[in-house]
């Protein structure tokens, strides 16, 4: 029994501590953001000679939002002969196909690619279309997004830095006012982009690549082994293989894309569950060569650690509650003096829990858009649903390790009506 | 505050007031913030999607292209007669349209000009409102200007205040001290004297003068009311200055080797079509062979004199280029970089510090346009030439 307290304190205290290194880095992060120094994007870049690229468009039944990606890449400024177009028919049973035959018989530089048969997803269509590519440079959009005339170049020009490796714009949902669920991704959205990723830009950490509205270098994603397709996140491996093998990820804030959010929440529920699955897959296989490897200075692999066990943290979180529930009954609360308790408990009430409102409030704020912060009471309803299906994602992927299981790839459901 | 429980036949315990006053106020605390957010939902005030410019894209001459755009939508393409007029562009605008345009000395002018020729002013006048110039333009010396877009030659004297840009489709040549506000560009060459100040600037090329003009410039000066004759027609640049640029050295001709304290490692070698190395500790280079690949240093990378390199290099401190050093590419920098005196550089030089361009540097070559971007500052010395865009975030200075 006393080994089973002792576990159960050491749990409590495990836990406490974990939470606090997160409230650090958060708020370290918006701190950054407020009054750091913002490192400066490549966007900026004049150049005459801009690489060859090639824009991936995965799609699988997209008829209701094919037309319109497609239009806005038939309208970026970007040489015409300096870039190609590849959407991605991933086994689609609708009119998608069409769509794509129709933009190719008008625009020369659009070339489908047609997959029936092979595996399914995304990652399967993505290694197959670089074969096919001829561009030096990979840039993917998901069919949904709704990129502007300038965003094209802005994402290829970080590319002239030798050492990048792989670069991610930011995401701006469209569809804002739709429900009381897309107001609250929408406000997520621009914490994660504006001060998280803008943060880990400035410090020189670790920026993710997300897997749209970014890009990356074809013959090193192909050195590299091209994408994994038992990861639901490919784009994450991406990431931190990048990193492994001493390239860089970089944020380009300006590069901004209108998206789709889910306006369900059971679509919601599924698209969170699915990230949080595929980023503790790449946590498993990442954790010990991130460690290891001589290319990341230990910033950068203190940040590296806390990203990987980042959707860990919820799963942290809800074996918590029933750990403090027994040592509670059990009378073994007393951890430490109750007034440190209180203290770190108080503390932790009064700015940890607010953390990444924080980052919230301060990326609205740099936004201009302050109306939207009404809304931060309502996160509250966010956490506990995020909490729950990242859980489940993460324990997911512990049961996929135990039972040797791969995954299956789920396209996020859309909402938009056909143009 | 008690809790008394009734020892009674009552079952349940009955509470003080108190107890439910504290209970009803912490209540109310706690929902008025969700109520504030009931409220947002039901009657949104600020629901529509974060703003994206769908159509913009880089252009170092942006501004000058909108304005020109914005003219002719609103002046030439609705055919305003010549004289005073309000026309529309953003928002209904005093302007005045002319043929030919001399602005007195000390005049004060508050309406936009549209100049279907020539312009010129006398020193010390303010133009407070943009000026269109469909001929060549004189800017006269210590004047202030809000904008000016010219679409043959421009020249403004020196001591100059531009609040906006300048832009031409012409040459420009900017007179010594004149702060050029958020950037000056032309689809010529640009020509800066000493103490020109600027955030953006973009010529091809783009040279810093030693304050001497070498261009002979023919006066423009007429009175306004003789609008229909012109006494010569006057150019503001009697011949282009005459800019040494020699091509880089051949390759092997003079070189280096990287030499460093520590033993460089290999980055993906190898199996990737361009390969690279990088250096733990201070890198610097010594006179040799060409080095013929990327590399990156984590702290100081100096490039000794006389070195060739083709590759890209990249540096997490201050990168120092000693004079005579030609590059093939781009540089990247966390700290400062500092180009000396006659380097060749072809590619892109961007600090997330400062730069200094060093006396007779050349970046980029005749139809490469190529940037320099740095976070602080740029400073460029006499003679250097760059063919392409400058920006510098805190301020670009010519010294």
């Amino acid at each position: 029994m006393e080994l089973v307290v002792l576990i159960l304190r050491f749990y409590t205290v495990f836990e406490i501590l974990i939470l606090l290194v997160y409230t650090i880095r958060h708020f370290s992060f918006t701190f950054n953001r407020i009054f750091g120094e913002q490192r400066l994007y490549y966007q900026d870049i004049v150049d005459s000679d801009l690489d060859k690229i090639t824009i991936l468009v995965p799609m699988h039944n997209e008829e209701a939002v094919a037309k319109d990606v497609l239009t806005q890449l038939t309208r970026i400024d970007y040489p015409r002969d300096k870039f190609e177009v590849i959407p991605i028919n991933d086994h689609s049973v609708d009119g998608t196909r069409e769509i794509l035959d129709g933009f190719a018989a008008r625009y020369p530089f659009i070339k489908p690619l047609h997959r029936d048969t092979g595996g399914r997803g995304k990652p399967h269509g993505l290694n197959d279309a670089m074969e096919l590519a001829t561009g030096e440079i990979i840039i993917v959009f998901d069919a949904d997004y709704i990129p502007s005339k300038g965003i094209v170049r802005d994402i290829a020009i970080c590319f002239k830095d030798q050492q990048v490796g792989a670069v991610m714009g930011r995401v701006i949902p469209k569809n804002t006012d739709a429900n009381m669920l897309t107001r609250l991704l929408d406000l997520e959205r621009s914490g994660g982009y504006q001060v998280d990723q803008q943060a880990r830009h400035n410090m020189i950490m670790i920026p993710q690549y997300g897997g749209t509205v970014g890009g990356f270098r074809k013959d090193v994603a192909q050195y590299l082994g091209g994408f994994n397709p038992y990861l639901l996140t490919e784009d994450t491996e991406l990431t931190f293989l990048l990193f492994l093998k001493g390239w860089k990820v970089v944020y380009a804030n300006k590069a901004e894309c209108y998206e789709e959010s889910p306006e369900d929440w059971s679509v919601r529920a599924r698209q969170i569950t699915r990230w949080s699955r595929g980023h503790t897959q790449v946590m498993l296989k990442s954790f010990i060569p991130l460690l290891r490897t001589g290319h990341l200075n230990f910033k950068e692999k203190v940040d590296g650690v806390l990203l990987l066990l980042i959707y860990l943290i919820p799963l942290v979180m809800i074996i918590g509650i029933p750990v403090s529930l027994m040592l509670f009954f059990l009378g073994q609360m007393n951890l430490i003096d109750f007034i440190f308790i209180f203290i770190l408990v108080a503390a932790y009430n009064s700015f940890g829990n607010f953390a990444p409102f924080y980052q919230i409030g301060t990326a609205a704020y740099i936004d201009g858009v302050t109306d939207r912060l009404k809304l931060l009471p309502l996160f509250f309803f966010c956490f506990l649903f995020n909490v729950l299906y990242i859980s489940k994602g993460a324990a997911s992927a512990f049961l996929d390790v135990l039972l040797n299981r791969n995954p299956e790839w789920q396209k996020t459901t859309r909402f938009r009506k056909q143009s | 505050m008690d809790v008394s429980v009734s020892t009674s036949s009552q079952a349940f315990p009955v509470i003080s007031w108190e107890v439910v006053v504290v209970i009803v106020v912490f209540a109310i605390m706690v929902l008025i913030p969700f109520m504030i957010a009931i409220k947002e939902l039901l009657d949104p005030k600020d629901n529509k999607p974060l703003y994206i410019d769908m159509l913009h894209s880089k252009d170092p001459l942006y501004f000058g292209k909108k304005f020109k755009k914005i003219i002719a939508e609103n002046i030439e393409n609705k055919g305003v007669p010549e004289g005073n007029s309000e026309v529309f562009l953003n928002k209904m605008e005093s302007a005045e349209i002319s043929i030919a345009k001399w602005v007195p000395p000390y005049s004060n002018i508050d309406k936009i000009l549209y100049v279907k020729g020539d312009f010129a002013s006398g020193e010390n006048a303010a133009l407070r409102k943009e000026v269109y110039i469909k001929g060549y333009g004189k800017v006269g010396k210590r004047n202030i200007l809000r904008a000016v877009y010219c679409e043959k030659d421009i020249l403004v004297e020196r001591d100059c205040r531009i609040s906006r840009w300048v832009c031409s489709e012409g040459n420009v040549h900017i007179g010594a001290r004149t702060h050029l506000g958020r950037s000056v560009g032309c689809k010529g060459n640009l020509f800066m004297e000493t103490g020109c100040r600027f955030k953006s600037a973009f010529g091809l090329p783009l040279v810093a003068l030693n304050g001497k003009r070498t261009a002979k410039v023919q006066p423009f000066d007429y009175p306004e009311r003789d609008k229909a004759k012109r006494r010569d027609e006057w150019k503001i640049f009697q011949k282009h200055l005459s800019v040494n640029w020699t091509p880089p050295r051949k390759p092997g001709s003079e070189g280096s080797e990287l030499q460093v304290d520590t033993e460089m490692e290999e980055v993906a070698a190898n199996k990737l079509a361009k390969h690279w190395k990088v250096g733990e500790n201070r890198v610097e280079t010594v006179p040799g062979e060409p080095i013929r690949y990327n590399f990156a240093a984590r702290r100081e990378l100096v490039i000794k004199s006389g070195s060739v390199i083709h590759g890209s290099i990249k540096c997490y401190k201050d990168i120092i280029i000693e004079p005579d050093t030609v590059l093939h590419g781009d540089i990247f920098a966390e700290g400062n970089i500092k180009v000396g005196p006659d380097c060749v550089l072809l590619g892109h030089v961007f600090s997330q510090s400062s730069v200094f361009i060093g006396t007779g540097a050349r970046i980029s070559s005749p139809g490469n346009v190529r940037s320099i971007i740095a976070k602080r500052r740029v400073e460029i010395d006499k003679h250097a030439v760059i063919y392409g865009y400058i920006l510098a975030e805190g301020e670009g200075v010519i010294r």
